[in-house]
């Protein structure tokens, strides 16, 4: 087990963890940008301190009563930046090679080989860092941080700086180092299709709180993000706030990228208090100009992010950008060759149904 | 040229080169605990460390008589322990030089190491390498344009030191006659051709240095190894 008990005082909110995390398999930490993410695996890698205890396994790495603070360099911990940290004064193999010859504590001898095979970096051994696309700087430093050999692994965001193809290429190695060397990860994320692909549990967390910790299925179906056939169905998941309700027509409306769309009434929903609302992508609809004479009353100005064709199926999937927001709509080949849309084009989503979880 | 100015010459680079080693041994580790540290006496620090740039060298080499003459407390506590005399010798001189170009080895290397980033030391530490390992392994080689233009920078100021000396170390053939004194000397004994020789050597030598700092600092982007 990881015992977390911190707490810390961050900008606008204080950072409060009190769980256990099992030492097995990868657990999501979940949340929207600035809940506190990236400060709780700054907390356990030891880079920041803060009041309370971690604990590892039958190791105290931190307590504040007793004034234990083991160093980051000791503590048998693999961290991976949002956006890869490389040295550029060493070659690919020189930035691989480093923990080698570092890792007096860490017992385990991986083979150094093996490790350039499963990150496909055979080709790259010689290149200066500055040479390397996202994705390639991406596999570089899971590498070097899997030869450092860690007991826990900590991700922040890997794939958050990749557009979709460098996504798709590095998921297959992330899912690598979970299972394969099974070496338990936390993975931070704001994104659902990577937590529904490699994580087993998530804990939510919201404005430095701990909103919900469980597995990974239990918490999407309050989303209501599985189909009959029990399958993870594609859609979005965006944040929205509570504006206000409307006692007469039975609705609750909330703010998305300052657009409002409506619910059915929920009570329980304070004025202002977010929410998380699931788009399943089959339930949007795309229209150039706002319609006026349509019975949906759901439909959010935005721009076209990008555009992904389904294979084998007669679908595209549309990505629609609301400020931070972005909306999957999933429209036939023929819609989107009849409407010419493209990405960077103004367009309107047409909601016809929203799932909601307060978290 | 005479055998006297060529013994000058020799001294300078004698003088510069100890003044320089010592220098870049201890403001390697000064220069990275400054340029990360969160010390609230930090600028106190910073200000000391600059103050040489900004006062007269012969304010500095007043004090240094004032403190170190063998007849003050200090210069007669370090005579009965060494036996050396602080004031008018070579050791003097090379104490002297230390805090004069303090500055130009510090100021430098601290810019280098303020520009690595804390997230590649994290990242080291997190691989599992000490701080010393960070330091020598992740901060040096990232900071090497630094290190190279604190190493000239110090070796040229202290070639072109003059005030300090001539306060401190007067003019000594072999002991204290650098090439800058033994300029002074010639201009006012009126040997302009002696004078011209020196002054040429020193005109070329610094043009040399400083041209070859912007040269190699263009040609050393990172270096990979």
């Amino acid at each position: 087990m990881l015992r977390l008990n911190v707490k810390k005082q961050l900008d606008p909110f204080e950072l409060v963890v009190s769980e256990e995390i099992p030492l097995q398999g990868v657990t999501a930490i979940f949340g929207p940008s600035g809940a506190g993410k990236t400060s709780l695996l700054r907390l356990i890698a030891g880079f920041e301190t803060a009041i309370g205890s971690i604990e590892y396994a039958d190791a105290t790495w931190f307590d504040s009563t007793k004034r234990i603070n083991v160093r980051p360099h000791k503590r048998p911990v693999g961290y991976v930046h949002q956006q890869p940290v490389l040295f550029e004064h060493l070659s690919v193999q020189g930035n691989i090679n480093l923990p080698l010859r570092f890792n007096r504590h860490r017992t385990r001898r991986t083979k150094i080989n093996d490790v350039i095979e499963a990150f496909d970096l055979s080709n790259l051994l010689t290149n200066s860092p500055a040479t390397l696309s996202g994705g390639e700087r991406q596999r570089v430093a899971m590498a070097q941080m899997v030869l450092s050999q860690p007991a826990i692994m900590l991700l922040d965001e890997p794939l958050a700086g990749l557009d979709l193809d460098r996504k798709a290429e590095i998921l297959p190695f992330l899912h690598t180092l979970a299972y394969q060397l099974n070496i338990p990860t936390l993975y931070v994320s704001h994104q659902v299709d990577e937590i529904s692909h490699i994580c087993d549990r998530v804990l939510v967390l919201q404005q430095g709180k701990v909103k919900q910790f469980e597995q990974t299925s239990a918490l999407f179906e309050h989303l209501d993000l599985h189909t009959l056939s029990g399958r993870l169905e594609s859609g979005s998941i965006i944040q929205a706030s509570c504006l206000n309700h409307d006692e007469s027509y039975d609705l609750t409306h909330l703010q998305v990228d300052g657009q409002a769309i409506s619910v059915p009434l929920i009570r329980s929903l304070g004025v202002g208090q977010a929410a998380y609302v699931r788009i399943r992508a089959r339930d949007v609809s795309i229209s150039l100009s706002r319609p006026i004479d349509i019975s949906i009353r759901n439909v959010l100005k935005g721009i076209v992010a990008s555009i992904t064709p389904l294979d084998d199926s007669p679908f595209v999937e549309v990505e629609i950008r609301c400020g931070d927001a972005k909306i999957l709509s999933r429209i036939t080949r023929a819609a989107l060759d009849s409407l010419q849309l493209d990405v960077d084009q103004e367009v309107f989503a047409l909601i016809k149904s929203v799932s909601f979880d307060s978290l | 040229m005479s055998e006297n100015d060529l013994a000058a010459i020799l001294l300078t680079l004698k003088l510069a080169t100890v003044t320089t080693l010592i220098l870049l041994v201890v403001c390697l580790p000064y220069a990275w605990w400054l340029s990360r540290t969160r010390f609230i006496g930090k600028p106190i620090l910073e200000a000391l460390t600059a103050l040489p740039l900004v006062l007269p060298p012969t304010v500095l080499g007043f004090y240094f008589l004032i403190f170190f003459n063998p007849n003050s407390v200090i210069g007669d506590f370090i005579f009965t322990m060494t036996e050396t005399q602080l004031t008018f010798s070579f050791t003097g001189l090379v104490v002297a030089s230390l805090i004069y170009s303090l500055p130009f080895m510090v100021q430098p290397l601290q810019v280098a190491f303020s520009n690595v980033s804390q997230r590649s030391i994290e990242t080291a530490a997190s691989l599992g390498l000490n701080r010393a390992f960070q330091f020598v392994w992740i901060a040096i080689p990232q900071s090497l344009r630094g290190v190279f233009s604190a190493i000239v920078l110090t070796f040229a100021h202290t070639v072109g030191e003059f005030g300090v000396v001539l306060m401190v170390g007067g003019n000594i053939p072999g002991e204290t006659r650098v090439v800058s004194i033994a300029i002074y000397e010639h201009v006012e004994v009126i040997a302009y051709d002696q004078a011209h020789m020196l002054a040429a050597v020193l005109l070329v030598f610094s043009f040399a240095m400083l041209a070859t700092v912007y040269l190699i600092n263009r040609q050393l982007p990172l270096n990979r190894f």
